[in-house]
């Protein structure tokens, strides 16, 4: 039996801690946590099939992030009267329990901008690594985050 | 606080968050009955699916060709049973490569029956995807029953893996033994897959009802059956006569999934599935000459995912080849094709 199988895995498993966790939490951006998760592991089992050709890819993580977009919008439609981000009915709390009113904020964001945001400041990825996932030059993640935090001091100042 | 502090925050309770849902704890609530709407759409879509899947089916066992390998080709039969305690349990196949799987009607216990009808790609890990909605506990049971058409048993492995609560791999039991997933599975995609031992077709029996049976019949070792669509049996790695017949410079595709059909010369074309485009000999398909430079300059200047412009060029043979600019290949054809997967 050839070894090829197990090298393919060992090579999905980096990439699944790597670039799957960063389409996880740009999907979760996108589409609030439960479509969210939900469409990234879709879209790991999509690039698990199409490994051999995915991971010759430039840019997979953008691949996945546009297939998990694919498998988001049929559960989107279903949710499209309903606050999709963070979509947990308001019970997402700070790790100290305490409210977090910049959820709030962001759910007002634009999709786009919210992911640039979320991706760069709460998470702490590059803004090269936040414009491939998104597919966009790392000057549009530039100008998406920096507009978007303005909105979001005004957002949080109003209220 | 300032705003880079509860942004941090933020983001670690999305990932708390995200990680509760895939170990089961959201949605609640309201979100727990959005989810079982969605559940049950699922449903309805994996029965359509399922439909067409066994339309398709008899379409393409009038069209293919089933090359000898060693033994025999037995059917392929899985059998999927959940318990019948939660309505809301879906059971679908998300995706699956290597094989045609096909489901069809809800079997009593709830779940879908599905049958894999193919094993082209005995070479390779395969691999069958189940999505399961709902709340039931799911226990996968063996041993599988490996046998020939005739009854002969069959020496041959079997491995599974799910997704943890961490987004993490974790293997499954092998070799026939019981399989029992660990918990409750609210929503999740699992997935199985059949190590390249596993070289023939397989048979599952079904079990009781509130388990969920996933047997596979194999053949013995050796070379595997190869499965092939009629206009791919016509050993084209031998035909030296295929000519340009056409020549579209800017044409537009981008096959992301393999299924994508694209709109050429005014006709639907196909993609050819994998094991089918393994066929072609690329040497024996002339290209078009270049620009008259005689250097291609690429219109689109970075490959990726948004690279959805080149070239496509039809073959005397009918086949067709689409060359994206950033050099990315894909054979199809106009013989209307089923395919077994989303995108």
């Amino acid at each position: 039996m050839s070894d090829e199988p197990i090298e393919r895995e060992l090579g999905f498993d980096e990439f699944t801690r790597s670039a799957g966790e960063r389409v996880r939490r740009a999907l979760v951006a996108f589409y609030g946590v439960e479509i969210g998760t939900e469409a990234a592991a879709e879209a790991l089992s999509v690039a698990w099939q199409r490994w051999a050709e995915v991971s010759a890819m430039d840019n997979p993580a953008g691949f996945m992030f546009r297939v998990g977009q694919s498998k988001a919008r049929p559960h989107v439609r279903w949710w499209v009267r309903r606050e999709l981000f963070p979509s947990t009915e308001g019970q997402i709390a700070a790790p100290d329990g305490g409210r977090l009113d910049v959820l709030d904020a962001l759910r007002r964001l634009r999709p786009e901008q919210r992911a640039a945001v979320v991706l760069v400041k709460s998470h702490g990825h590059s803004y090269r690594e936040a414009a491939e996932i998104l597919g966009v030059s790392e000057a549009a993640v530039t100008n998406h985050v920096h507009r978007g935090l303005i909105r979001l001091r005004t957002i949080m100042e109003v209220d | 606080m300032d705003m880079d502090d509860e942004l941090r925050r933020a983001g670690d309770a999305l990932d708390t968050a995200s990680r509760r849902h895939r170990q089961g704890t959201w949605p609640s609530g309201d979100g727990r009955a959005a989810w079982m709407v969605i559940a049950a759409g699922l449903l309805v879509v994996g029965l359509v699916i399922g439909a067409l899947f066994a339309y398709g089916r008899g379409r393409d066992d009038s069209d293919a060709v089933i090359v000898p390998g060693t033994g025999s080709s037995a059917e392929t039969t899985a059998v999927i049973t959940t318990p019948e305690t939660d309505p809301s349990t879906t059971i679908e196949p998300v995706a699956d490569t290597g094989y045609r799987c096909l489901t069809s009607e809800p079997v009593d216990a709830g779940g879908l029956v599905f049958t894999i009808e193919r094993f082209p790609e005995c070479s390779a890990t395969s691999l069958v995807m189940l999505r399961v909605g709902g709340t039931t506990s799911v226990t996968c049971t063996g041993p599988l029953d490996a046998h020939l058409s005739d009854g002969t048993m069959l020496a041959y492995s079997y491995s599974s893996k799910y997704w943890d609560s961490n987004g993490a791999w974790t293997p499954q039991d092998a070799s026939g033994a019981t399989t029992t997933l660990p918990e409750e599975l609210p929503f999740r995609t699992m997935q199985y897959f059949v190590e390249p031992a596993i070289v023939r077709p397989i048979v599952l029996p079904a079990d009781a009802s509130g388990s969920l049976v996933f047997t596979i019949s194999i053949d013995c070792p050796g070379s595997p059956p190869a499965i092939v669509d009629i206009p791919f049996t016509l050993t084209p790695a031998t035909r030296t006569d295929v000519q340009i017949v056409r020549v579209d410079e800017n044409a537009n595709y981008y096959g992301a999934c393999g299924n994508e059909v694209a709109q050429f010369t005014g006709e639907t074309w196909y993609p050819l599935l994998r094991a089918e485009a393994d066929l072609i000999d690329p040497a024996l398909y002339p290209l078009p000459a270049p620009p008259s430079s005689g250097v291609r300059a690429p219109k689109v200047a970075p490959p990726g995912p948004g690279d959805d412009v080149g070239t496509f060029v039809v073959y005397s043979d009918g086949v067709g080849r689409y060359e994206s600019d950033s050099g990315r290949v894909k054979w199809l054809t106009r013989q209307p094709h089923q395919y077994n997967w989303e995108c």
